[in-house]
């Protein structure tokens, strides 16, 4: 009974950092229809920022993370601006656009491997390991900002979405972006800030999961893989479904480990996509075909 | 008089197929302008030039007295307001947040309420609507929304690119009785594209037919020579 706190506990922190990951990659899914490879590494390289921030120059948390985190946002930003806006400017298949983007991961990765290294570095200190026994249940400081962080993402992200006059012209936009530009909207500046946020947010998760574990040039496509997955089984384009599924995939994957083997995680994880893909392709929440 | 918005002499092209070839066309204050033709005319290439969604490579467009380089954010801000063809609501939005969508560029609230106030009150029909996705109501009910999402700008002249695609007869009637309402309640031009669609003769000031880039034949309705072109054109 006790591993089974634990387990579940263990779901809720992987969860929210696959679902935090799914529902940035939502946002600007729901937005654009594009398919961004490349999001997983604005995670990279919030992460990288903050490691190098911290072990290098010395920052403090206070001033490493805003940082990381905004880095990885003016990344996303100039990425579209540079290379997504203009392949959408002439009218690109969304084919063509997630080719780009899984050039962009390419170069992201490589030129991280050589500026760190291509090995795996532990962000993990003394104090953020740290945890609280709670019950039979142990859980350390950083998961509980991982919870947290997590559900802070998704309310931020809902009330953005429906309660601001940006979210309503993002809505438009992903509605019908050319009847948007006939009523004037500036539509590229919109999808500009779109990335901005996404980007940013999984910068975020980058940080918090080198926190955890620690950062791997590769770290970004590999969390991008299962926030995708996340993102399917909750609903593609769904923010409440990506949180949802980000959920579900952890404890699947948790007790599959479980009762398999850690070394099934991942093939657990696509075997739960087929298992959805098979018989609710419009994942949880998804409205189905229109 | 100076008219509102004139074309002289203006060309567009797409890659390397020349969609309009040297037109010529202009509507006053207050009017209602049609443009019919056949399918591929160029007549939504009309509109979109007009309105600066398409580059033009010869002639010009006059706004407002004043030679532009027409761009939408401008022109929508200058009084010219754009409907393209098709279905162009947002359907995840409400109809309230459909309207609001129109009027992005102003921020005060009570000025956008006066507004919707406003529209609300030549469209009573959308009045129990307000919070309803605007993609779950009928193709009347939308053609409506877009027809007010148009005016919350208060342009001076609107341009309806084919408003009666999908609608029945009944419906396309409608649409048009309340094109004329609007004429005269609020003084709003309109230049209305359609396919072939003699019905919107009988609200319209001055009639252009369009035919591969070039108007063949235009004046008031009652002319008999524009009537006898459109007889011709869609009788082949
Ligand atoms: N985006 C485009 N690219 C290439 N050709 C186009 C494009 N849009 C329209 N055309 C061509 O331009 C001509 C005029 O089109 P359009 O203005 O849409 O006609 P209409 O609205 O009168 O049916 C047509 O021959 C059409 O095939
Ligand atoms: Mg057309």
């Amino acid at each position: 009974m006790d591993l089974f706190f634990q387990v579940f506990v263990n779901s809720l922190v992987i969860g929210s950092l696959y679902g935090a990951i799914a529902m940035s990659f939502a946002l600007a899914y729901r937005t654009t229809r594009f398919f961004n490879l490349a999001h997983g590494s604005m995670a990279a390289i919030g992460g990288y920022t903050f490691f190098w921030m911290r072990d290098s120059l010395g920052a403090d948390f206070i001033i490493s993370l805003p940082v990381g985190i905004l880095v990885a946002g003016v990344a996303g930003f100039l990425i579209d601006r540079f290379i997504y806006a203009p392949q959408r400017q002439r009218k690109a298949s969304s084919t063509v656009l997630l080719v780009v983007s899984l050039g962009v991961v390419t170069v992201i990765e490589a030129v991280l491997s050589m500026v760190f290294g291509p090995q795996f570095r532990p962000l993990v200190t003394a104090e953020h390991i740290s945890s609280f026994q709670i019950g039979p249940v142990f859980i350390t400081q950083v998961q509980v900002w991982i919870i947290a962080v997590n559900l802070l993402i998704f309310v931020g992200l809902i009330a953005l979405l429906y309660k601001s006059k940006f979210g309503r012209m993002i809505r438009a936009i992903a509605d019908d972006c050319d009847v948007a530009r006939t009523l004037g909207i500036r539509t590229d500046y919109y999808i500009g800030i779109v990335f901005f946020i996404a980007a940013a947010l999984a910068g975020f998760v980058g940080i918090l999961n080198g926190l955890d574990t620690g950062l791997q040039p590769t770290m970004g496509f590999y969390l991008l893989l299962k926030g995708i997955v996340a993102s399917i089984i909750g609903g593609v384009g769904s923010i409440p479904g990506a949180l949802l599924g980000g959920f579900l995939l952890a404890v699947v994957e948790n007790a599959g480990v479980f009762t398999i083997g850690s070394e099934w995680r991942d093939a657990i994880a696509f075997v739960l996509l087929l298992v959805f893909l098979a018989f609710r392709p419009q994942g949880i929440l998804g409205k189905g075909k229109e | 008089m100076q008219p509102l918005l004139q074309l002289s002499n203006v060309y567009v092209e797409y890659n390397r197929f020349r969609a309009l070839c040297g037109i010529d066309l202009a509507c006053g204050e207050k009017q209602i302008i049609a443009l019919l033709g056949p399918n591929g005319a160029g007549k939504s290439t009309i509109l979109k030039a007009a309105f600066g969604l398409l580059p033009i490579s010869q002639g010009t467009v006059q706004w407002q007295g004043e030679t532009v380089k027409p761009a939408p954010p401008d022109m929508v801000q200058s009084g010219l307001s754009f409907t393209p063809q098709g279905k162009s609501v947002f359907p995840t939005l409400s109809v309230k947040e459909n309207l609001e969508t129109a009027v992005h560029f102003i921020r005060d609230r009570k000025d956008i309420q006066n507004r919707l106030d406003e529209v609300v009150s030549l469209f009573p029909a959308l009045e129990g609507k307000w919070n309803a996705e605007a993609g779950t109501l009928s193709g009347g009910q939308q053609q409506m929304v877009v027809l007010a999402r148009g005016l919350m700008t208060r342009p001076r002249l609107l341009l309806l690119d084919e408003p009666s695609l999908g609608l029945a007869p009944k419906l396309v009637k409608e649409v048009f009785l309340k094109v004329k309402e609007i004429n005269q309640r609020l003084g709003t031009a309109f230049v209305i594209v359609e396919h072939n669609l003699k019905s919107l003769l009988d609200i319209v000031d001055h009639a252009y037919v369009l035919r591969q880039g070039k108007v063949v034949s235009s004046g008031p309705p009652s002319d008999a020579a524009l009537r006898e072109t459109i007889q011709n054109i869609f009788k082949l």
